[in-house]
């Protein structure tokens, strides 16, 4: 029994390394895919085109606009009506516009008069960068109000009594590509692994040579685990490239323990090929396959918490989002990566994935029983 | 007797949801023998040798291949059987030599027996010169040849063969007939499948089925002898008109057309020779050429088959 999973791994290989592009699609695609994603999101949001229409022309606008450049969120440039600005934004050239009033010098100093109200507009259409520009907005002119005040009298330092400290833990410079990469990693893997061991049975169905298989003492069970290896194998030289890559070349700090984060892999990955065995059970062609793969793997990103933070959706959907492996391997995967923890920390999680996959396993098997040919 | 049957089927049936496919089947082969199961498209043959091969499970009945039931104990009968699909179900991605080697390995073939055999095969199905090449790139008849060979590797005493030679050439199918032959001199036990009825003649005994069950079942010889009366050859001037005014007459029991060819199955054919003549020169038809002659299998096949339909339609 062993020798002819064995053979069979054998010849999967052979055909596997004679596909002119199954094995860089698979082996290299993703490592593509994860290297444009980490470059992408490893840049911040800064240096948005600004258009400034400076009113007041004094010293304090001057004053405001330099603090603005410090800030390195913003480069502005000067137009000289409102109209410009309108255009600006229109055309997608400012991302962001500035409107100093006229007499804010003046009223600045007046402290016993109105504050001067400056005007920010930011173009809504870019979500993420929009809130980061409103929020720099508000500290470059609230720091900025408050260092002319000081100046100007400083018994009215007491008057700032708070300044918010704030720490952030895990993610000390709040880096989006700490959290994207290892989710887009932890979940291309085991995807890899399921569309593999999917359309490897379907591939033998599709071409007829599933037929002969029967025919010859070659067990299903036998003819299972031998894809099965032949997928875990891939996608897992697939886990650990993508994590060799992320740690040397990204950055991603990698806190926890080496050996712990192989095993829990493994295991995760295990449980994911119970999906593709599954749809193997149910494809006739590995065109079937794939779209049937893609179909899992797009639900199981939308409940995984990779895409959308699971906290922020409906209580619904956030218990239906429990059912997915992707999501508990994602917090167990960021755990080990970014805070070092270890098992009695996501043991909860870890179980959740063992009774997934329990029921997952059980279902295939069940589905492959019902057919038998045809 | 019982003993003496190498295959034996009891009301064996399979049903695809409403479409029954095969239909209280009961064939018996004996050792040595080449079965043919002839039959137009969709009669079951297929599903029938599916059945047999143990690959798919029966809704009614039971079939007994080398001695074991095909649904409680399917791995010994794997041992003994070869199977050759009417698809090429080969790895096309694999070559010639790849494809026997894998085969050998899942039947366990082992050491130099091993490799002596598959040289054996190679030589035997003539594809030795081609043996790195990959068989997606084989000519039809070679991968054929091929498969073949690689239900041959653990040398079975059963081999079923699902229409093998259909989009052959007559010069490959010739060849692939004479490995047949060997094979069957060799005392191996051949079901094959067939829609061509010359290969159906060189069967030992063969099946007719029609809509999944068998309507005749005996040598070639008796199969042909089965036609009612005598037949005759004809080549009339105008054999659309000849076919109308003899299909009315009374002592024509059936008239089938083959090109320009009529074949008129007569009570007496030493008779019609003589009135055959007049009754077409009354309607202005000349008679070309006529001569009494003997029914072969395809004449026979029709016979059984339209005899069949008829007396379903009545």
């Amino acid at each position: 029994m062993l020798n002819r999973i064995w053979q069979l791994i054998i010849k999967e290989f052979i055909q596997l390394f004679r596909d002119r592009l199954m094995a860089p699609f698979v082996l290299l695609g993703p490592l593509t895919e994860l290297l444009m994603i980490a470059w992408s999101t490893s840049q911040g949001i800064d240096h948005l085109p600004t258009a400034v229409l400076d009113l007041d022309q004094s010293n304090a606008s001057r004053g405001l606009i330099t603090a603005m450049v410090n800030s390195e969120t913003f480069d502005p440039y000067f137009v000289a009506s409102f109209d410009e600005i309108t255009e600006e934004i229109d055309r997608g050239r400012a991302l962001v516009a500035w409107t100093i009033p006229r007499g804010f010098q003046t009223q600045l100093l007046d402290l016993s008069g109105d504050a001067p109200a400056v005007q920010v507009i930011v173009d809504g259409a870019d979500v993420v960068a929009a809130q980061t520009a409103a929020e720099v907005a508000q500290g470059v002119v609230a720091s900025y109000g408050q260092q002319v005040a000081v100046q100007s009298s400083p018994a009215a330092a007491g008057l700032f009594p708070l300044d918010v400290s704030l720490r952030v833990w895990f993610n000390e410079e709040m880096k989006e590509s700490n959290y994207m990469i290892p989710s887009e990693l932890g979940f291309i893997a085991a995807a890899i692994t399921a569309m593999v061991a999917s359309m490897a049975i379907a591939r033998e169905r599709e071409l007829g040579t599933l037929e002969q298989l029967m025919v010859t003492p070659l067990r299903s069970v036998e003819l299972v685990i031998g894809k099965s290896v032949m997928a875990v194998a891939l996608g897992y030289t697939e886990f650990l490239l993508m994590l060799g890559m992320v740690v040397w070349l990204f950055d991603v700090p990698m806190r926890g323990s080496y050996p712990l984060l192989m095993v829990l892999a493994l295991l995760y990955m295990l449980v994911e090929l119970g999906w593709g065995l599954m749809i193997s059970a149910v494809a006739r062609t590995q065109m079937q396959a794939l779209l049937i793969a893609f179909a899992v793997i797009m639900v199981m990103i939308i409940f995984s918490g990779y895409a959308f933070p699971v906290e922020t959706m409906p209580r619904f959907m956030q218990i239906i989002a429990n059912f997915f492996p992707l999501k508990h391997w994602l917090v167990v995967f960021r755990s080990i990566l970014l805070k070092g923890a270890g098992v009695s920390v996501f043991w909860r999680e870890l179980l959740a994935i063992a009774g997934l996959g329990a029921a997952i396993y059980t279902g295939t098997v069940l589905l492959l029983r019902r057919r038998r040919l045809q | 007797m019982t003993s003496r049957l190498i295959i034996e089927t009891d009301q064996l049936a399979r049903a695809f949801g409403d479409v029954v496919a095969v239909d209280g089947l009961c064939l018996q082969v004996r050792p040595g023998e080449i079965f043919g199961l002839v039959g137009p498209d969709g009669a079951g043959k297929t599903t029938t040798i599916r059945l047999l091969a143990a690959i798919m499970d029966p809704t009614g009945g039971s079939a007994r291949v080398a001695g074991f039931d095909t649904v409680t104990e399917p791995e010994p009968i794997k041992r003994r059987i070869g199977y050759m699909a009417q698809r090429f179900n080969l790895y096309g991605d694999l070559s010639v030599w790849e494809n026997l080697n894998f085969f050998a390995d899942v039947f366990e073939v082992a050491g130099s027996e091993r490799r002596e055999r598959i040289e054996r095969l190679l030589n035997f199905a003539r594809l030795t010169e081609f043996r790195d090449r990959r068989a997606a790139h084989l000519s039809g008849g070679m991968q054929k040849k091929l498969a073949l060979a690689c239900t041959l590797i653990h040398t079975p005493e059963i081999i079923f063969l699902d229409e093998p030679t259909t989009g052959v050439d007559p010069v490959s199918r010739r060849e692939f007939w004479g490995i047949l032959t060997d094979l069957h001199l060799e005392g191996i036990t051949l079901v094959i499948s067939t829609p061509y009825m010359d290969e159906a003649e060189r069967c030992s005994r063969v099946g007719l089925m029609y809509q999944g069950s068998l309507v005749v079942c005996d040598t070639p010889e008796r199969v042909k002898a089965m036609t009612r009366g005598e037949l005759i050859a004809l080549w009339p001037s105008d054999p659309r008109r000849a076919k109308d005014i003899l299909a009315r007459h009374g002592e024509v029991l059936e008239v089938q057309t083959y090109g320009d060819q009529l074949r008129l199955f007569v009570r007496d054919a030493g008779s019609a020779m003589g009135w055959i003549d007049t009754a077409l020169a009354a309607h202005g038809v000349e008679v070309l050429e006529m001569r009494p002659t003997r029914p072969r299998m395809e004449e026979a096949f029709i016979s059984l088959i339209q005899g069949r339909m008829a007396s379903e339609g009545s």
